[in-house]
Protein backbone atom coordinates (compact mmCIF):
# COMPACT_ATOMS: atom_id res chain seq x y z
CA UNK A 1 0.00 0.00 0.00
CA UNK A 2 2.63 2.61 0.53
CA UNK A 3 4.75 1.84 -2.50
CA UNK A 4 1.46 2.13 -4.01
CA UNK A 5 1.16 5.81 -2.35
CA UNK A 6 4.93 6.73 -3.20
CA UNK A 7 4.31 5.42 -6.97
CA UNK A 8 1.12 7.80 -7.54
CA UNK A 9 2.84 10.22 -5.66
CA UNK A 10 5.63 10.45 -8.39
CA UNK A 11 3.13 9.95 -11.13
CA UNK A 12 1.14 12.89 -10.09
CA UNK A 13 4.02 15.15 -9.19
CA UNK A 14 7.21 14.23 -11.32
CA UNK A 15 8.62 17.45 -11.24
CA UNK A 16 7.99 18.50 -7.43
CA UNK A 17 10.58 15.37 -7.12
CA UNK A 18 13.05 16.09 -10.00
CA UNK A 19 13.01 20.05 -8.66
CA UNK A 20 16.71 20.49 -7.78
CA UNK A 21 17.14 22.89 -4.88
CA UNK A 22 19.76 24.85 -2.85
CA UNK A 23 19.93 26.17 0.38
CA UNK A 24 22.78 29.21 0.75
CA UNK A 25 24.75 30.13 3.81
CA UNK A 26 23.67 33.26 6.09
CA UNK A 27 25.33 36.26 5.63
CA UNK A 28 28.11 35.79 8.22
CA UNK A 29 30.20 39.09 8.00
CA UNK A 30 27.56 42.11 9.27
CA UNK A 31 27.90 45.85 9.59
CA UNK A 32 30.81 47.11 11.63
CA UNK A 33 28.96 48.40 14.61
CA UNK A 34 29.66 51.96 15.58
CA UNK A 35 28.51 54.15 17.79
CA UNK A 36 27.45 56.88 15.12
CA UNK A 37 23.75 57.05 13.99
CA UNK A 38 24.38 56.08 9.89
CA UNK A 39 25.08 52.50 11.60
CA UNK A 40 22.01 52.36 12.58
CA UNK A 41 20.37 53.76 9.48
CA UNK A 42 22.98 51.75 7.23
CA UNK A 43 21.17 48.36 9.46
CA UNK A 44 17.90 49.35 8.31
CA UNK A 45 18.84 49.91 4.54
CA UNK A 46 21.89 48.34 3.20
CA UNK A 47 20.97 44.16 3.15
CA UNK A 48 18.07 43.94 1.39
CA UNK A 49 19.77 43.20 -2.18
CA UNK A 50 23.34 42.05 -0.20
CA UNK A 51 25.62 41.47 2.57
CA UNK A 52 28.20 43.32 4.18
CA UNK A 53 30.91 42.10 2.29
CA UNK A 54 30.67 44.62 -0.36
CA UNK A 55 31.65 47.41 1.66
CA UNK A 56 33.90 45.22 4.42
CA UNK A 57 36.61 44.10 1.60
CA UNK A 58 37.31 47.77 0.05
CA UNK A 59 40.70 49.15 -0.01
CA UNK A 60 42.08 51.04 3.07
CA UNK A 61 42.02 54.34 0.24
CA UNK A 62 38.13 54.38 -0.23
CA UNK A 63 38.34 58.07 0.77
CA UNK A 64 34.62 59.77 1.39
CA UNK A 65 34.34 60.73 -2.39
CA UNK A 66 33.88 57.11 -2.95
CA UNK A 67 31.39 56.42 -0.30
CA UNK A 68 29.49 59.45 -1.23
CA UNK A 69 29.28 58.13 -5.26
CA UNK A 70 28.68 54.70 -3.55
CA UNK A 71 25.69 55.48 -1.68
CA UNK A 72 24.26 57.13 -4.61
CA UNK A 73 24.82 54.94 -6.98
CA UNK A 74 23.08 52.12 -4.73
CA UNK A 75 19.99 54.63 -4.52
CA UNK A 76 19.61 56.21 -7.96
CA UNK A 77 21.00 53.20 -9.81
CA UNK A 78 20.24 50.04 -8.10
CA UNK A 79 17.44 52.37 -6.69
CA UNK A 80 17.60 51.48 -2.93
CA UNK A 81 14.38 52.81 -1.56
CA UNK A 82 16.60 55.46 0.74
CA UNK A 83 15.42 58.63 1.92
CA UNK A 84 17.71 61.51 0.45
CA UNK A 85 17.74 62.69 4.26
CA UNK A 86 19.34 59.85 5.20
CA UNK A 87 22.21 59.62 2.59
CA UNK A 88 25.11 61.68 4.49
CA UNK A 89 25.32 59.73 7.60
CA UNK A 90 25.38 56.81 6.39
CA UNK A 91 28.73 58.32 4.22
CA UNK A 92 29.53 59.42 7.48
CA UNK A 93 29.66 56.03 8.93
CA UNK A 94 31.09 53.73 5.61
CA UNK A 95 34.05 56.45 5.64
CA UNK A 96 34.49 56.62 9.45
CA UNK A 97 33.86 52.85 9.92
CA UNK A 98 35.78 51.43 6.79
CA UNK A 99 38.48 52.91 4.68
CA UNK A 100 41.97 53.51 5.93
CA UNK A 101 40.27 54.28 9.81
CA UNK A 102 39.08 50.43 10.40
CA UNK A 103 40.58 49.21 12.94
CA UNK B 1 37.26 22.49 23.03
CA UNK B 2 38.47 25.88 22.44
CA UNK B 3 42.06 24.67 20.88
CA UNK B 4 39.84 22.71 18.41
CA UNK B 5 37.52 25.56 17.24
CA UNK B 6 40.47 27.51 17.16
CA UNK B 7 42.19 25.18 14.57
CA UNK B 8 39.17 24.69 12.82
CA UNK B 9 38.50 28.77 12.01
CA UNK B 10 42.40 29.03 10.87
CA UNK B 11 41.15 26.17 8.54
CA UNK B 12 38.56 28.15 7.51
CA UNK B 13 40.56 31.19 6.56
CA UNK B 14 42.66 32.60 3.81
CA UNK B 15 44.48 35.29 3.71
CA UNK B 16 44.95 37.30 0.22
CA UNK B 17 48.09 38.91 -0.47
CA UNK B 18 46.65 42.83 -0.51
CA UNK B 19 44.91 44.92 1.95
CA UNK B 20 41.90 43.81 3.78
CA UNK B 21 42.43 40.59 2.14
CA UNK B 22 41.22 38.67 4.85
CA UNK B 23 38.71 36.45 3.54
CA UNK B 24 36.71 33.12 5.25
CA UNK B 25 36.77 29.58 3.24
CA UNK B 26 33.03 28.17 3.39
CA UNK B 27 31.28 24.86 1.09
CA UNK B 28 28.38 26.47 -0.67
CA UNK B 29 26.01 23.92 -2.47
CA UNK B 30 27.80 21.01 -4.69
CA UNK B 31 31.44 23.15 -3.47
CA UNK B 32 34.40 22.50 -1.72
CA UNK B 33 34.93 25.62 0.59
CA UNK B 34 35.93 28.62 -1.67
CA UNK B 35 37.23 31.98 -0.73
CA UNK B 36 34.35 34.20 -0.37
CA UNK B 37 34.59 37.67 -1.66
CA UNK B 38 30.39 37.92 -0.71
CA UNK B 39 28.00 35.15 1.06
CA UNK B 40 24.96 37.44 -0.26
CA UNK B 41 24.74 36.92 -3.49
CA UNK B 42 27.65 34.19 -3.80
CA UNK B 43 30.66 35.33 -5.00
CA UNK B 44 33.04 32.60 -4.50
CA UNK B 45 36.92 32.24 -5.73
CA UNK B 46 39.14 28.85 -6.00
CA UNK B 47 41.83 28.87 -3.81
CA UNK B 48 44.90 29.40 -6.32
CA UNK B 49 46.60 26.16 -5.48
CA UNK B 50 43.81 24.27 -6.78
CA UNK B 51 44.81 25.40 -10.39
CA UNK B 52 48.23 22.79 -10.20
CA UNK B 53 48.54 20.22 -12.08
CA UNK B 54 45.36 19.89 -13.95
CA UNK B 55 44.17 21.48 -16.84
CA UNK B 56 40.21 21.14 -16.57
CA UNK B 57 39.02 22.82 -13.08
CA UNK B 58 36.86 20.47 -11.16
CA UNK B 59 32.86 21.67 -11.14
CA UNK B 60 32.97 22.07 -7.11
CA UNK B 61 35.57 23.89 -7.43
CA UNK B 62 34.97 26.50 -10.19
CA UNK B 63 34.51 30.08 -8.74
CA UNK B 64 30.76 31.77 -8.90
CA UNK B 65 30.09 34.98 -9.35
CA UNK B 66 26.52 37.00 -9.14
CA UNK B 67 25.19 40.28 -9.11
CA UNK B 68 21.68 40.33 -7.60
CA UNK B 69 20.58 38.23 -4.64
CA UNK B 70 17.55 37.18 -6.32
CA UNK B 71 18.59 34.34 -7.91
CA UNK B 72 16.70 31.14 -7.86
CA UNK B 73 16.92 28.42 -5.43
CA UNK B 74 14.81 25.38 -7.12
CA UNK B 75 14.91 24.59 -11.25
CA UNK B 76 12.89 22.20 -12.44
CA UNK B 77 14.53 21.12 -15.13
CA UNK B 78 11.27 19.12 -16.41
CA UNK B 79 9.26 22.64 -16.91
CA UNK B 80 12.49 24.93 -17.55
CA UNK B 81 11.97 26.59 -21.23
CA UNK B 82 14.38 28.86 -22.46
CA UNK B 83 12.51 31.33 -25.02
CA UNK B 84 13.68 33.04 -27.94
CA UNK B 85 11.85 36.23 -29.15
CA UNK B 86 12.22 39.65 -30.10
CA UNK B 87 13.23 40.28 -34.34
CA UNK B 88 12.67 36.32 -35.86
CA UNK B 89 10.19 34.82 -37.65
CA UNK B 90 9.73 31.71 -35.28
CA UNK B 91 9.40 32.75 -31.64
CA UNK B 92 10.93 29.52 -29.90
CA UNK B 93 10.53 27.67 -26.01
CA UNK B 94 12.80 24.76 -25.83
CA UNK B 95 12.99 22.48 -23.20
CA UNK B 96 16.17 20.97 -21.59
CA UNK B 97 14.59 18.06 -23.61
CA UNK B 98 14.48 20.36 -26.92
CA UNK B 99 17.97 21.27 -26.42
CA UNK B 100 19.16 17.84 -25.91
CA UNK B 101 17.52 15.86 -28.61
CA UNK B 102 16.86 18.26 -31.72
CA UNK B 103 19.69 19.91 -32.32
CA UNK B 104 23.66 18.39 -32.76
CA UNK B 105 26.00 18.53 -29.47
CA UNK B 106 28.98 20.40 -29.64
CA UNK B 107 31.90 20.20 -27.12
CA UNK B 108 34.48 22.82 -26.01
CA UNK B 109 36.86 23.15 -23.73
CA UNK B 110 37.33 27.28 -22.80
CA UNK B 111 38.39 29.04 -19.99
CA UNK B 112 36.03 31.30 -18.11
CA UNK B 113 37.18 34.20 -16.05
CA UNK B 114 35.74 37.11 -14.52
CA UNK B 115 36.38 40.67 -15.80
CA UNK B 116 37.35 41.66 -12.12
CA UNK B 117 39.92 38.43 -11.56
CA UNK B 118 43.45 40.02 -10.35
CA UNK B 119 41.08 43.14 -9.23
CA UNK B 120 42.69 43.38 -6.05
CA UNK B 121 46.68 43.66 -7.09
CA UNK B 122 45.51 47.06 -8.77
CA UNK B 123 48.00 49.83 -7.97
CA UNK B 124 46.96 52.45 -6.82
CA UNK B 125 43.83 49.86 -5.39
CA UNK B 126 40.43 50.27 -7.18
CA UNK B 127 37.29 49.46 -5.92
CA UNK B 128 35.03 46.42 -6.76
CA UNK B 129 35.27 43.03 -6.08
CA UNK B 130 38.66 42.16 -4.94
CA UNK B 131 39.77 39.05 -6.17
CA UNK B 132 42.85 37.38 -6.48
CA UNK B 133 44.04 35.14 -9.11
CA UNK B 134 41.37 32.38 -8.80
CA UNK B 135 38.01 33.72 -10.62
CA UNK B 136 39.02 32.06 -13.63
CA UNK B 137 38.71 28.15 -14.20
CA UNK B 138 38.57 25.58 -17.61
CA UNK B 139 36.01 23.54 -18.21
CA UNK B 140 34.81 21.04 -21.16
CA UNK B 141 30.93 22.69 -22.08
CA UNK B 142 28.45 20.92 -23.68
CA UNK B 143 25.77 22.10 -25.60
CA UNK B 144 24.07 23.41 -28.76
CA UNK B 145 25.89 25.99 -30.92
CA UNK B 146 23.61 29.39 -30.43
CA UNK B 147 24.23 29.21 -34.16
CA UNK B 148 22.36 26.80 -34.84
CA UNK B 149 19.00 27.82 -32.39
CA UNK B 150 19.41 31.39 -33.54
CA UNK B 151 18.68 29.54 -37.40
CA UNK B 152 15.75 27.40 -36.45
CA UNK B 153 14.43 31.16 -34.63
CA UNK B 154 14.97 32.79 -37.73
CA UNK B 155 15.93 36.49 -37.18
CA UNK B 156 14.87 38.77 -39.38
CA UNK B 157 16.14 41.83 -41.46
CA UNK B 158 17.99 44.10 -39.62
CA UNK B 159 19.15 42.47 -36.81
CA UNK B 160 21.63 44.00 -34.88
CA UNK B 161 22.38 42.77 -31.38
CA UNK B 162 21.35 39.49 -29.38
CA UNK B 163 20.40 39.56 -25.66
CA UNK B 164 21.02 37.39 -23.47
CA UNK B 165 18.49 36.91 -19.68
CA UNK B 166 18.98 34.36 -17.02
CA UNK B 167 16.41 33.62 -14.00
CA UNK B 168 18.34 36.15 -11.67
CA UNK B 169 16.76 38.97 -10.83
CA UNK B 170 16.87 42.25 -8.67
CA UNK B 171 15.39 41.62 -4.91
CA UNK B 172 13.41 45.01 -5.37
CA UNK B 173 11.40 45.68 -8.50
CA UNK B 174 12.87 48.49 -10.39
CA UNK B 175 16.67 47.93 -10.45
CA UNK B 176 18.73 47.00 -13.29
CA UNK B 177 18.21 43.14 -14.19
CA UNK B 178 21.79 41.55 -15.40
CA UNK B 179 21.08 41.40 -19.32
CA UNK B 180 23.74 41.20 -21.76
CA UNK B 181 24.22 41.39 -25.41
CA UNK B 182 26.70 40.28 -28.35
CA UNK B 183 26.52 41.44 -32.16
CA UNK B 184 24.44 39.25 -34.45
CA UNK B 185 27.78 38.05 -35.76
CA UNK B 186 29.64 37.32 -32.87
CA UNK B 187 26.21 35.45 -31.71
CA UNK B 188 26.41 33.67 -35.14
CA UNK B 189 30.20 32.20 -34.96
CA UNK B 190 29.28 28.92 -34.10
CA UNK B 191 31.26 28.52 -31.50
CA UNK B 192 29.38 30.36 -28.82
CA UNK B 193 26.69 27.96 -27.23
CA UNK B 194 24.34 27.27 -24.80
CA UNK B 195 25.99 24.52 -22.82
CA UNK B 196 23.50 21.71 -20.64
CA UNK B 197 26.97 19.71 -19.78
CA UNK B 198 30.22 20.90 -17.61
CA UNK B 199 32.81 18.28 -17.18
CA UNK B 200 30.52 15.53 -18.08
CA UNK B 201 27.79 16.75 -15.38
CA UNK B 202 25.07 18.74 -15.14
CA UNK B 203 26.13 22.30 -14.48
CA UNK B 204 25.97 23.22 -10.57
CA UNK B 205 23.47 25.06 -9.69
CA UNK B 206 25.76 28.23 -9.11
CA UNK B 207 27.62 27.95 -12.49
CA UNK B 208 24.06 28.43 -13.89
CA UNK B 209 22.23 24.77 -13.71
CA UNK B 210 20.59 23.81 -16.20
CA UNK B 211 21.86 25.68 -18.90
CA UNK B 212 24.64 28.66 -19.31
CA UNK B 213 25.62 30.66 -22.65
CA UNK B 214 29.38 30.09 -23.55
CA UNK B 215 30.95 32.76 -24.94
CA UNK B 216 34.87 31.21 -25.26
CA UNK B 217 37.45 33.79 -25.40
CA UNK B 218 34.82 36.69 -23.83
CA UNK B 219 35.03 37.55 -20.19
CA UNK B 220 32.53 35.75 -17.91
CA UNK B 221 30.04 38.81 -17.60
CA UNK B 222 28.94 37.44 -20.77
CA UNK B 223 28.24 33.74 -19.52
CA UNK B 224 24.69 34.22 -18.44
CA UNK B 225 23.71 31.75 -15.65
CA UNK B 226 20.22 30.18 -15.77
CA UNK B 227 19.78 31.39 -18.92
CA UNK B 228 15.92 31.58 -20.35
CA UNK B 229 15.38 34.27 -22.78
CA UNK B 230 17.29 35.68 -25.98
CA UNK B 231 16.31 38.24 -27.72
CA UNK B 232 17.01 38.96 -31.23
CA UNK B 233 17.11 43.23 -31.75
CA UNK B 234 17.78 45.97 -34.13
CA UNK B 235 19.69 48.15 -32.19
CA UNK B 236 22.58 48.18 -29.63
CA UNK B 237 21.09 47.00 -26.45
CA UNK B 238 21.29 49.82 -23.86
CA UNK B 239 20.53 47.68 -20.38
CA UNK B 240 22.95 49.16 -17.32
CA UNK B 241 25.32 46.13 -17.43
CA UNK B 242 26.29 47.02 -20.79
CA UNK B 243 25.88 51.03 -21.13
CA UNK B 244 27.36 51.98 -17.70
CA UNK B 245 28.98 48.44 -16.20
CA UNK B 246 31.68 46.00 -17.54
CA UNK B 247 33.41 49.10 -19.64
CA UNK B 248 36.77 49.60 -20.55
CA UNK B 249 39.11 52.10 -22.10
CA UNK B 250 39.03 52.71 -25.50
CA UNK B 251 42.56 52.84 -26.17
CA UNK B 252 45.50 50.67 -27.84
CA UNK B 253 46.21 49.28 -24.36
CA UNK B 254 42.74 49.13 -23.14
CA UNK B 255 44.45 51.08 -19.98
CA UNK B 256 45.12 54.68 -19.25
CA UNK B 257 47.64 56.52 -16.94
CA UNK B 258 47.13 54.80 -13.05
CA UNK B 259 44.57 57.10 -11.07
CA UNK B 260 43.08 58.83 -13.79
CA UNK B 261 39.33 58.07 -15.34
CA UNK B 262 38.40 56.69 -18.63
CA UNK B 263 36.80 59.15 -21.02
CA UNK B 264 35.91 57.04 -24.26
CA UNK B 265 35.05 53.42 -23.30
CA UNK B 266 33.85 49.94 -25.10
CA UNK B 267 32.07 47.26 -23.42
CA UNK B 268 34.61 44.70 -22.29
CA UNK B 269 35.28 41.40 -24.40
CA UNK B 270 38.08 38.95 -25.12
CA UNK B 271 41.00 38.45 -22.58
CA UNK B 272 44.81 39.38 -22.95
CA UNK B 273 46.90 36.24 -22.71
CA UNK B 274 48.12 35.09 -19.28
CA UNK B 275 50.27 32.34 -17.45
CA UNK B 276 50.58 31.21 -14.02
CA UNK B 277 53.23 29.21 -11.83
CA UNK B 278 50.92 26.93 -9.98
CA UNK B 279 53.34 24.87 -8.06
CA UNK B 280 55.56 27.40 -5.94
CA UNK B 281 54.51 30.15 -4.04
CA UNK B 282 55.97 33.11 -2.32
CA UNK B 283 56.58 30.77 0.48
CA UNK B 284 58.40 28.26 -1.55
CA UNK B 285 61.85 27.16 -0.43
CA UNK B 286 64.20 25.59 -3.76
CA UNK B 287 67.37 24.25 -3.39
CA UNK B 288 70.35 25.84 -5.35
CA UNK B 289 72.26 24.05 -8.12
CA UNK B 290 69.51 21.19 -8.07
CA UNK B 291 67.09 20.26 -10.45
CA UNK B 292 63.47 21.80 -9.45
CA UNK B 293 60.39 21.58 -11.07
CA UNK B 294 58.38 24.18 -12.24
CA UNK B 295 54.91 24.36 -14.04
CA UNK B 296 51.91 26.38 -14.27
CA UNK B 297 49.18 27.23 -17.02
CA UNK B 298 48.63 29.73 -19.77
CA UNK B 299 45.76 30.63 -21.57
CA UNK B 300 44.77 33.45 -24.26
CA UNK B 301 41.42 34.40 -25.65
CA UNK B 302 41.16 31.45 -28.93
CA UNK B 303 44.49 32.24 -31.07
CA UNK B 304 45.94 29.24 -29.05
CA UNK B 305 49.01 29.50 -26.81
CA UNK B 306 52.31 28.97 -28.83
CA UNK B 307 55.08 29.47 -26.36
CA UNK B 308 55.52 29.78 -22.09
CA UNK B 309 59.23 31.26 -21.28
CA UNK B 310 60.34 31.34 -17.65
CA UNK B 311 62.48 33.58 -16.06
CA UNK B 312 64.31 33.11 -12.18
CA UNK B 313 66.06 36.34 -12.70
CA UNK B 314 63.16 38.63 -12.44
CA UNK B 315 62.76 38.76 -16.62
CA UNK B 316 66.75 38.96 -17.43
CA UNK B 317 67.15 35.63 -19.04
CA UNK B 318 64.57 33.34 -20.51
CA UNK B 319 64.46 29.69 -21.73
CA UNK B 320 61.62 27.84 -23.20
CA UNK B 321 58.90 26.00 -21.14
CA UNK B 322 57.16 22.64 -22.14
CA UNK B 323 53.94 22.80 -23.34
CA UNK B 324 51.65 20.28 -22.04
CA UNK B 325 48.38 18.67 -23.63
CA UNK B 326 46.29 20.24 -26.17
CA UNK B 327 42.39 20.45 -25.14
CA UNK B 328 41.65 23.00 -27.46
CA UNK B 329 42.63 26.47 -28.59
CA UNK B 330 40.03 28.17 -25.57
CA UNK B 331 41.11 25.57 -23.18
CA UNK B 332 44.25 26.39 -20.46
CA UNK B 333 47.32 24.78 -21.42
CA UNK B 334 49.89 23.49 -19.10
CA UNK B 335 53.25 23.91 -19.10
CA UNK B 336 56.29 22.81 -17.24
CA UNK B 337 59.95 22.75 -17.34
CA UNK B 338 62.93 22.02 -15.04
CA UNK B 339 65.48 24.74 -13.65
CA UNK B 340 68.48 24.90 -11.34
CA UNK B 341 68.47 27.95 -9.02
CA UNK B 342 71.52 29.35 -9.85
CA UNK B 343 72.75 31.03 -6.12
CA UNK B 344 71.65 31.40 -2.54
CA UNK B 345 68.80 33.99 -1.35
CA UNK B 346 65.13 35.41 -2.97
CA UNK B 347 65.18 34.18 -6.69
CA UNK B 348 62.36 36.65 -8.42
CA UNK B 349 60.45 33.69 -10.74
CA UNK B 350 58.44 35.07 -13.80
CA UNK B 351 56.67 33.38 -16.79
CA UNK B 352 55.73 34.95 -20.31
CA UNK B 353 52.86 33.52 -22.59
CA UNK B 354 52.92 34.13 -26.55
CA UNK B 355 50.04 33.41 -28.29
CA UNK B 356 49.95 32.16 -31.88
CA UNK B 357 48.75 35.88 -32.82
CA UNK B 358 51.80 36.84 -31.78
CA UNK B 359 50.51 38.54 -28.43
CA UNK B 360 51.94 38.72 -25.00
CA UNK B 361 52.00 39.73 -21.50
CA UNK B 362 52.99 43.37 -20.59
CA UNK B 363 56.31 43.60 -18.22
CA UNK B 364 54.08 46.53 -16.33
CA UNK B 365 50.83 45.99 -15.01
CA UNK B 366 48.78 48.22 -17.34
CA UNK B 367 45.65 50.20 -15.17
CA UNK B 368 42.29 50.94 -15.73
CA UNK B 369 39.48 52.56 -13.14
CA UNK B 370 37.24 49.30 -12.93
CA UNK B 371 40.39 47.26 -12.53
CA UNK B 372 39.22 44.81 -15.78
CA UNK B 373 42.24 42.89 -17.46
CA UNK B 374 45.11 42.35 -15.64
CA UNK B 375 47.75 40.21 -17.39
CA UNK B 376 51.01 41.39 -16.64
CA UNK B 377 53.86 38.84 -16.09
CA UNK B 378 53.26 37.98 -12.38
CA UNK B 379 56.28 37.26 -10.37
CA UNK B 380 56.65 35.23 -7.68
CA UNK B 381 59.60 35.26 -5.15
CA UNK B 382 61.00 31.86 -3.84
CA UNK B 383 63.48 31.24 -1.60
CA UNK B 384 66.73 29.49 -2.72
CA UNK B 385 68.81 27.17 0.08
C1 LIG C 1 18.37 47.76 -4.30
C2 LIG C 1 19.53 46.98 -4.12
C3 LIG C 1 20.63 47.48 -3.25
C4 LIG C 1 20.57 48.11 -2.03
C5 LIG C 1 19.34 48.36 -1.17
C6 LIG C 1 21.92 48.43 -1.67
N1 LIG C 1 22.80 47.99 -2.63
FE1 LIG C 1 24.83 48.08 -2.56
N2 LIG C 1 24.95 47.15 -4.36
C7 LIG C 1 23.86 46.73 -5.11
C8 LIG C 1 24.35 46.16 -6.35
C9 LIG C 1 23.47 45.57 -7.45
C10 LIG C 1 25.75 46.27 -6.33
C11 LIG C 1 26.74 45.86 -7.40
C12 LIG C 1 26.80 44.41 -7.42
C13 LIG C 1 27.82 43.84 -8.35
O1 LIG C 1 28.40 44.50 -9.21
O2 LIG C 1 28.02 42.66 -8.19
C14 LIG C 1 26.09 46.88 -5.06
C15 LIG C 1 27.40 47.15 -4.64
C16 LIG C 1 27.75 47.73 -3.44
C17 LIG C 1 29.11 48.03 -3.02
C18 LIG C 1 30.36 47.73 -3.82
C19 LIG C 1 30.51 48.83 -4.80
C20 LIG C 1 31.72 48.74 -5.67
O3 LIG C 1 32.52 49.69 -5.63
O4 LIG C 1 31.84 47.77 -6.41
C21 LIG C 1 29.02 48.63 -1.81
C22 LIG C 1 30.17 49.15 -0.97
C23 LIG C 1 27.62 48.71 -1.46
N3 LIG C 1 26.86 48.15 -2.45
C24 LIG C 1 27.13 49.28 -0.30
C25 LIG C 1 25.78 49.51 -0.04
C26 LIG C 1 25.28 50.34 1.03
C27 LIG C 1 26.14 51.09 2.03
C28 LIG C 1 23.92 50.32 0.94
C29 LIG C 1 22.92 51.09 1.74
C30 LIG C 1 23.07 52.49 1.77
C31 LIG C 1 23.56 49.46 -0.17
N4 LIG C 1 24.72 49.00 -0.76
C32 LIG C 1 22.27 49.14 -0.53
C33 LIG C 1 22.54 46.80 -4.76
C34 LIG C 1 22.05 47.40 -3.60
Amino acid sequence: MKTKLVCLAIVLFPAALLAKEITLPEDGILWRTSSLPGYQTTLANCSTCHSAHYAEYQPPNSGKGYWQATVLKMKNVFKAPLAEEDVPSIVEYLTDTYGSNRK
Amino acid sequence: ASLSSLTAAADNKAVLPFAYGERDLIAFPEKKPMIVLTVRPPQLETPFSNFDNKVITPNDEFFVRYHWNGLPTSIDPQTYRLKIGGNVAKPLELSLNDLKTKFTAKKIVAVNQCSGNSRGFFEPRVNGGQLSNGAMGNAAWVGVPLKDILKAANPGQGAKQVSFDGLDKPPLGDGPDFVKALDIDHALDGEVMVAYQMNGADIPFLNGYPIKLIVPGYFGTYWIKHLSQINVINDVFTGFWMASAYRIPDTDCQCVEPGTPMTKTIPINKFGVRSFITNLNDKSVVPVGKATLVRGIAFDSGAGIKQVRFSQDGGKNWVAAKLGQDLGKYSFRPWSLEFKPAQKGALDLRTQAFNAAGETQPTNARWNPPGYMRNVIESIVVTAV
